[in-house]
């Protein structure tokens, strides 16, 4: 909403500078985005007075002007203008003034300049020239109360103020409504705009009649008529206070009825009334397959709650939206009924949406406008058509108003208003604030403010909406500054968060860098990276936006895998680390769809990584990312939540991972019979096919957790024990067993017995000294009892209950022992 | 029988340690001063044997002299030592070296930054919850008192999932639930005081969504943190203190704040909170008292219990905290970037 400083001074006068004017209305809730300002010439074109003007002794078409600016002498100029006459006030730029030139179209400084004989060191202006508009037949003159000498930005510039107000406040689209708020902060009251107007025509019942057939889609409708009224230009005055609030004049019925909007913020629509079948208003939903062309040429076939306002016959505007083409007030117009209404906010938004057609009255009506308001501005308005185009009014007003109401009145405490604003606040204070608001206020002792809705507000219906007004008014710095007291409240055990946040710690300090990606992908790009077992078996399947962003975010990720490699890929192709170690991981929400209902969101934490670390002065030659490092990533993770991880051949494969290199992830719970393990993610190398799908070059693995599934697993609560005070003996075993045994299971075996404190692998041959199809794992064995020293004869029964164990269940043979 | 002359012993085992150059002349020099047979040995064990006279006096000498000796064995066997490895290490040490590399990993900066606005909130007794990131518009938008062709609803440009009338609803009837990616985490107040009962402090950090085109200062996805506190005798001084005191924990003590008036359905009064930043007034998240309407709708009487709520975002505190001027590069995942924030635990 641009509101011209001097539009508002007319009902308000401006006591603040204007920055701190807009800054004091910011802080109350009508921001302020902009101060704009045009007409700034500077102190160099000033008001003149024309002195005398004479021919110019060589030129039949110039004249020379004196012109009295204020300076030491008047000044004689030569001027082509052919109104120029003495004693007129006009403007008059001095040398070394910036003015527009109309033959090159830019900004140029004044020269002196000898034209046909005559020094000419000054101008008198026209508008073009002064950047005002494009007319330049003559100059421009100017009122006669300006004082000579006064810079001209100080008659003709204007200062407006850029506001734009939030939802709830169509009054702030208005030039009164931001004046209310000035008068309210600087302790004034406002002037009102006058709006009695002689009613000297017949009855207005004999010449109209104002039926609502749709109550519900329009609350109030008041027709009024003018006869005899010219169409023509504005007056200067209402010309220019629409130009400085963006709007182009049209005539002075339109600009009249723009000029009331703006200042009241009350749409109006004025039709020619001879125009108008059996010269009657009704308004009411469209017939099946109505359409209307609107002021713009548009042509709409309306639905069914597209409301139209109607002669006898035929719809002639859309309701709060525009008026139609054929009812418009033309220059032959002589007599003109003036609508003021209240359409139904809701309908007029989705009307106006629905058929692209957002205009100045829609933008108002949408936002609720009281019924009250529409009497008054229709008032205005008929006053203002009387003043600028004549003719008489019937007497009377057309009005059809079934959601007429009462006053609203809204009671507030000053125990309420203490508990909110958190202070006790004057009752003079109080008072003043909502009577500088307009808002009529009763004080009922012993402690109840009783506060009436003027027709400008809809928004006031509960107490604590006028606390609001008192304390933003009042200024919300002013309020105290407090901490808060009382009792906490019991926080809530959120493990899967938990669990979220230490994977993603334990994997950052391993080595890894965290990524977050869109939420939103698309179904090419799911199905370029087969998802988990748990993942939504194709893109189609994702859930898909109504509205993407664009084609790339058009559906709801149920896999985290094509983000986390496209980033890889991105940052592997990058300069920088186009050679070396990328480990980068993911922590984030998957969409599964379920029908008609909300996704369910599963927590996943996506790892890719792979390459070989750049060669470096203590390792020449360094080795490629495998399995076994990703791994060592898992084991991070699997320590920082306590949970023991283990690792089987995934089965069934994961399509996106090589068969053979990769794995199902389990957590171990419980031993011997009771031991479980429970799935919770994947671990693998990425299918080269895949890879290459997604622009990555080069082996790369990927891991998946479910944090969800993690979540369930409650880790062994930690029960530290005696440590045994006794030696160990630690002795190596090799153990021959097929090539394709896991070594987890041999593991087990050595670990299961309760003498053995632990074994670790530290050599795997497959060669010439095994026989064909066999492996030979070496582990360093310690034994160790809690109780005692071991003997040699005890540790020998161990081992040989081991080896048993060992040749009987994984049919394994004993390489050497020492 | 002559008194032993300590001077002269100190002075032989001296110059002979000094000269000692290696573990075996080292080893021999004890033998001969400190072992069994050695000299010093020797004298203490003739004390008992000199006149009562002199006894104290060369017995008190020889055991110091003893400590002097052990105490010079030590000093030379060290330097020794660690002058071979230095000698060693001159050969084929650089200290310039550069270090063989540990794997660096780092969090994402948003990650970060949620931590650390988390940490302010969790230190005044907010609980922590998270909530849905694709919702129903009712609680996006119907039960935070933004209904359906409010205008209201321009306040956040929406990426639906459902389109509008799906199937079309029968004359009068309510219009069907529609999905959404929700534009902010003022659903889950909603949510939470569907399961939770005064005292409610409780802040909601979380992912959102909105139909927006990017540049640098907009996201179409941004983190969001809610707040929502519910109690007897909240007023809007506690608001104000609260929201003061987390700018001032996260961005600075000094730094300077106000507030001023706002519109957002769910709250009345309704407000911003503005920072001094750079010489400019910044607004850094909207807040206001909790609408008494959606006190009401969750069973509470509005005239016991009054509360605040507030929103702010994630990407915009880390800008101001990092100095970062394109919030573009927190979605773009480029190592360039994430890298930086290595060792950044705050």
């Amino acid at each position: 909403m641009k509101v011209p400083l001097r539009w508002l001074a007319d009902y308000v006068p401006i006591t603040l500078s204007v920055e701190e004017l807009a800054h004091r209305l910011s802080m109350a809730g009508a921001e302020v985005e902009s101060i704009d300002r045009t007409g700034d010439w500077g102190n160099l074109v000033r008001v003149g007075l024309v002195t005398g003007v004479e021919p110019h002794p060589a030129a039949d078409r110039l004249r020379l002007a004196t012109v009295d600016y204020g300076g030491d002498a008047p000044q004689t100029v030569v001027c082509g203008a052919p109104n120029v006459a003495a004693g007129q006030k006009i403007a008059f730029a001095l040398e070394g003034a910036s003015l527009h030139d109309a033959h090159s179209g830019k900004t140029r400084k004044l020269k002196r300049s000898k034209i046909r004989g005559v020094v000419s060191a000054g101008m008198v202006c026209s508008e073009l020239e002064l950047g005002l508009s494009d007319e330049h037949e003559g100059i421009l003159v100017l009122d006669d109360a300006a004082a000579v000498g006064t810079p001209l930005g100080e008659v003709l510039g204007q200062t407006v103020l850029d506001i734009t107000p939030t939802p709830n406040r169509p009054d702030h689209f208005s030039v009164l409504g931001i004046a209310r708020e000035v008068a309210a902060l600087t302790g004034q009251a406002v002037r009102e705009p006058e709006i009695e107007y002689p009613q000297e025509g017949p009855p207005i019942a004999q010449a109209t009649s104002v039926e609502i057939a749709d109550p519900d889609l329009c609350g109030r409708y008041i027709a009024t008529i003018i006869r005899g009224i010219r169409v023509g230009p504005s007056p200067e005055w209402l010309q220019q206070r629409l130009a400085a609030a963006g709007q182009r004049p049209i005539n002075n019925v339109v600009d009249v009825t723009n000029f009331v909007m703006l200042e009241m913020g009350q749409p109006l629509h004025a039709f020619d009334y001879d125009r108008l079948d059996e010269g009657r208003i009704v308004v009411r939903r469209p017939r099946p397959g109505e359409a209307i062309t609107l002021l713009d040429g548009s042509d709409h076939q309306l639905g069914a709650d597209h409301l139209l306002i109607a002669d006898a016959t035929t719809g002639r505007a859309l309701a709060g939206v525009m008026g139609g083409a054929d009812s418009e007030v033309a220059p032959d117009t002589t007599n003109v009924l003036l609508e003021a209404a209240s359409f139904a906010p809701d309908n007029t938004r989705r009307t106006a949406a629905a058929l692209k057609q957002r205009t100045e009255a829609s933008l108002r009506f949408e936002k609720g406008l009281n019924p009250e308001l529409a009497g008054l501005a229709s008032a205005r308005a008929m006053r203002l058509l009387l003043e600028t185009g004549g003719g008489i009014a019937d007497t009377g007003v057309a009005d059809a108003y079934p959601a007429k109401r009462p006053p609203a009145r809204v009671q507030l405490t000053s125990d309420r208003l203490e508990r909110i604003a958190g202070v006790a606040m004057p009752t003079e204070t109080v008072r003043s604030v909502l009577s500088g608001l307009g808002l009529p206020t009763r004080w009922k002792p012993p402690g109840t403010y009783v506060v009436e809705t003027p027709p400008w507000r809809t928004d006031i219906a509960l107490p604590d909406d006028v606390v609001e007004e008192v304390c933003r008014i009042y200024g919300y710095d002013n309020l105290p500054s407090r901490g808060l007291s009382g009792v906490l409240p019991e926080p809530s055990l959120d493990r899967p968060r938990r669990v979220r946040e230490s994977i993603r710690d334990a994997l950052a300090n391993a080595g890894c860098g965290e990524v977050i990606t869109y939420a939103a992908t698309s179904a090419a790009a799911l199905d370029a990276v087969p998802a988990g077992p748990s993942g939504a078996p194709s893109g189609d399947d994702a859930l898909p936006l109504l509205n993407p962003m664009s084609s790339q975010h058009a559906r709801m990720r149920t896999s985290l895998r094509p983000g986390v490699l496209a980033s890889y890929a991105a940052n592997a192709r990058g300069g920088a680390r186009a050679a070396g170690r990328l480990q980068i991981f993911e922590a984030g929400k998957v969409f599964l769809p379920r029908p008609d209902d909300l996704p369910r969101e599963r927590t996943d934490v996506v790892l890719a990584m792979g390459g070989t670390p750049a060669a470096s002065a203590h390792d020449p030659e360094p080795r490629a990312a495998d399995l076994y490092d990703a791994k060592a990533l898992l084991d991070a993770v699997a320590a920082a939540l306590r949970l023991p991880f283990d690792y089987e051949g995934a089965e069934p494969p994961d399509a996106a991972l090589l068969p053979g290199i990769s794995a199902r992830v389990g957590v171990v719970q419980g031993t011997g019979k009771r031991r479980r393990v429970t799935p919770v993610g994947v671990v693998g190398q990425l299918d080269p096919a895949v890879a290459e799908r997604v622009g990555i070059a080069g082996d790369v693995f990927l891991a998946e957790l479910d944090v969800d599934a993690l979540a369930a697993c409650e880790p062994e609560p930690l029960r530290i024990g005696t440590l045994s005070r006794y030696p160990a003996v630690v002795e190596d075993l090799a153990i021959v067993v097929e090539a394709d045994l896991p070594a987890a299971r041999v593991h087990a075996v050595l670990t299961g017995n309760r003498l053995v404190e632990r074994a670790d692998l530290f050599d795997v041959y497959q060669g010439p000294q095994v026989p064909e199809g066999k492996k030979s794992l070496a582990y360093a064995v310690t034994y160790r009892s809690p109780e005692r020293t071991l003997t040699d004869a005890e540790i020998a029964r161990v081992r040989r209950g081991i080896v048993g164990q060992l040749e009987r269940e994984l049919l394994a043979a004993i390489r050497e022992s020492r | 029988m002559a008194l032993p002359d300590l001077a002269a012993l100190e002075a032989d085992a001296r110059r002979e340690l000094a000269a000692a150059s290696d573990a075996a002349a080292l080893d021999g020099w004890r033998t001969r001063y400190l072992g069994r047979k050695g000299r010093l040995t020797g004298v203490l064990r003739g004390v008992r044997d000199l006149p009562a006279a002199d006894r104290p006096a060369i017995g008190k000498g020889a055991n110091a002299l003893k400590g002097t000796l052990e105490a010079a064995f030590d000093e030379r066997r060290e330097a020794l030592l660690r002058g071979a490895s230095v000698a060693q290490a001159a050969a084929s040490v650089d200290v310039t070296l550069p270090a063989r590399s540990l794997p660096q990993g780092q969090l994402h900066p948003v990650t970060l930054t949620r931590r650390a606005m988390e940490g302010v909130f969790r230190e005044m007794g907010f609980d922590i919850v998270e909530g849905p990131e694709v919702e129903w518009d009712s609680y996006n938008f119907d039960r935070l008192r933004i209904p359906r062709d409010h205008p209201a609803r321009d306040m956040w440009d929406t990426i639906w999932i459902d389109p509008e009338d799906a199937g079309g609803p029968a004359e009068g009837a309510e219009p069907p639930p529609r999905r959404l990616l929700r534009t902010h985490t003022s659903p889950m107040q909603i949510r939470y005081l569907e399961t939770h009962r005064p005292p409610i402090r409780v802040i909601v950090p979380g992912a959102c969504y909105r139909y927006e085109a990017t540049d640098a200062t907009h996201e179409w996805m941004l983190t969001q943190i809610e707040g929502l506190v519910i109690d007897e005798g909240v007023s809007f001084p506690n608001l104000k203190g609260t929201l003061e005191s987390f700018v001032h924990r996260f961005l600075g003590p000094d730094l300077e704040t106000r507030f001023r008036c706002d519109y957002f359905p769910f709250v009345e009064p309704g407000a911003e909170l503005g920072i001094r930043w750079g010489g400019r007034w910044l607004e850094v998240l909207g807040a206001g008292m909790v609408h008494p309407e959606i006190i009401e709708a969750a069973g509470l009487d509005p005239e016991r219990y009054t509360g605040f709520a507030f929103g702010m975002g994630v990407e915009r505190f880390a800008m101001l905290r990092y100095g970062i001027d394109d919030i573009r590069y927190f979605y773009a995942n480029d190592l360039r970037f994430l890298e930086q924030f290595r060792g950044s635990a705050t």
